[in-house]
């Protein structure tokens, strides 16, 4: 009786140690986001779900090469314009000891900067994101299944047309060479 | 001392020899008259098609798409489709992903839907077969494979494309003996196998874009062909499902977009 009390522990501790290494694989798996993103009836843009391109010039089945028409667009992940300062290995300087008024003005000072960093990078991004968008309205388009993970929700139905929003960009589903792709629209608040 | 005669063993092994040696010597004599003349079957086949007031057949295809890797993937779908010349069409697709569709001309209209996506696209397009062909895969940006095979006028196409059209044997793997042709024209290659006897109704058909990236290849086998379909009147009508929405086709989202522009001035 007394060895089997060892062998219980560790059976029990076995267990729970699988139980919580499951547990941060599956947080680990979902992401960031969280697994409650997906969804019904929503879209998304990451690459194409399982990861291949289905259209492609064999596709059409057609006893012609070419197609009349010019290969759809594909819009990439916003990239940002914002250009990292280039870094040098520096030397390093003495550094005089600061009273701790003097830190914590310096400590508000850096606050106010990062602030403000902030502020023009969301600027600069939401005026990116207006010109793409003036730019895309009815140019580019995504086929369904270019849709991945990260899910945009169906947002609006307006006058039968069910309008999607992602990331300020509004979409909505058209006829495209037999797939229904997601076009860039302008959204129905805009009018 | 028992004697054998000899006499019955050899005339089975003459008859044996004669039977295994005789398709073989066959085989060197014209079997078709498609060795000598592919042109003239393969014409035969597209007469037929084209002249077939009626038909129906179920077609399983595939293509390979050259993914940015470098490696191909292939993809499939299944297409049941019935013509009525002259100008009613009525495919329902399903893809190897699940999804499934209708593409139907009922004379008047185009309609595409996606029963998937619960959506679907309709247009007016009174007309001959080949006219709302051109329509629906040119204006409209709409895909239907093999397309040109449904036309009237597949025979004259072809007979304008064709650069060349060789015999490559008749084939003893099919569902029935089929006359193997490969041809040329000067954008791609294509296969064909027609039957050696019978109605002279492609059982497979390939097709290599040799100019594309990769050199993808499309396939297509086909079968249940029904020359004399039973087709209820409302066959190539379209009534929405429920809960369907109605979208357009990008090219009218196009269209639209162009002709606003000018009148914006930015």
């Amino acid at each position: 009786m007394r060895t089997a009390r060892p062998v219980l522990s560790i059976l029990v501790l076995f267990t729970l140690t699988l139980f919580f290494l499951t547990i941060v694989a599956e947080v680990m798996a979902r992401g960031p986001g969280g697994g409650g993103r997906g969804g019904r009836g929503g879209i998304g843009r990451g690459g194409p779900r399982g990861g291949h391109h289905r259209v492609g010039p064999a596709s059409r089945g057609s006893f012609r090469s070419h197609s009349r028409r010019p290969p759809p667009r594909h819009r990439q992940p916003p990239r940002s314009t914002y250009r990292r300062p280039e870094t040098r290995p520096s030397q390093p300087r003495p550094v005089p000891p600061m009273t701790p008024e003097e830190h914590q003005k310096r400590h508000e000072a850096l606050q106010e900067e990062r602030q403000e960093r902030r502020e023009e990078r969301d600027e600069q991004r939401e005026r990116w994101r207006e010109n793409r968008r003036r730019e895309e309205v009815g140019t580019t388009y995504y086929y369904g299944d270019y849709w991945g993970d990260e899910y945009c929700e169906a947002s609006v139905v307006v006058d039968g047309i069910t309008y999607y929003e992602c990331e300020g960009v509004w979409y909505r589903r058209a006829y495209s060479g037999g797939e229904v792709a997601y076009v860039v629209v302008e959204g129905p608040r805009s009018e | 001392m028992i004697t054998i005669r000899k006499e019955p063993i050899l005339l089975v092994v003459f008859c044996s020899a004669l039977a295994v040696l005789a398709p073989a010597g066959a085989q060197d004599q014209p079997a078709t008259p498609a060795i000598d003349d592919p042109q003239r079957l393969f014409e035969r086949m597209a007469r037929f098609l084209a002249g077939a007031p009626k038909f129906q057949t179920t077609v399983r295809m595939g293509y390979d798409v050259l993914q940015d890797s470098g490696q191909k993937i292939e993809f499939g779908e299944r297409h049941r489709v019935t013509i009525a010349r002259p100008d009613r069409l009525r495919a329902e697709l399903s893809k190897s992903n699940g999804e499934e569709g209708l593409v139907l001309f009922d004379g008047q209209k185009i309609t595409a839907h996606n029963t998937t996506h619960a959506v679907y696209a309709q247009t007016e397009k009174p007309g001959r077969l080949e006219e709302v062909l051109d329509y629906f895969l040119h204006d409209l940006g709409m895909r239907l494979p093999l397309a040109l095979m449904f036309r009237n006028d597949f025979p004259e196409e072809m007979a304008q494309r064709l650069e060349t059209l060789e015999f490559v044997e008749v084939s003893a793997v099919t569902a029935v003996p089929c006359v193997h042709l490969a041809g040329r024209t000067d954008e791609i290659d294509f296969q064909v196998w027609i039957p050696e006897k019978g109605d002279p109704v492609p059982q497979r058909l390939t097709i290599t874009y040799r100019d594309e990236e990769g050199q993808p290849q499309f396939w297509a086998d086909f079968e249940n062909w029904d020359m004399a379909p039973a087709i209820s009147a409302d066959f190539f009508a379209f009534t929405p499902p429920k809960g369907a929405e109605r979208i357009p086709f990008l090219t009218e989202i196009e269209k639209a977009l162009g002709e606003e522009t000018p009148k914006g001035g930015d």
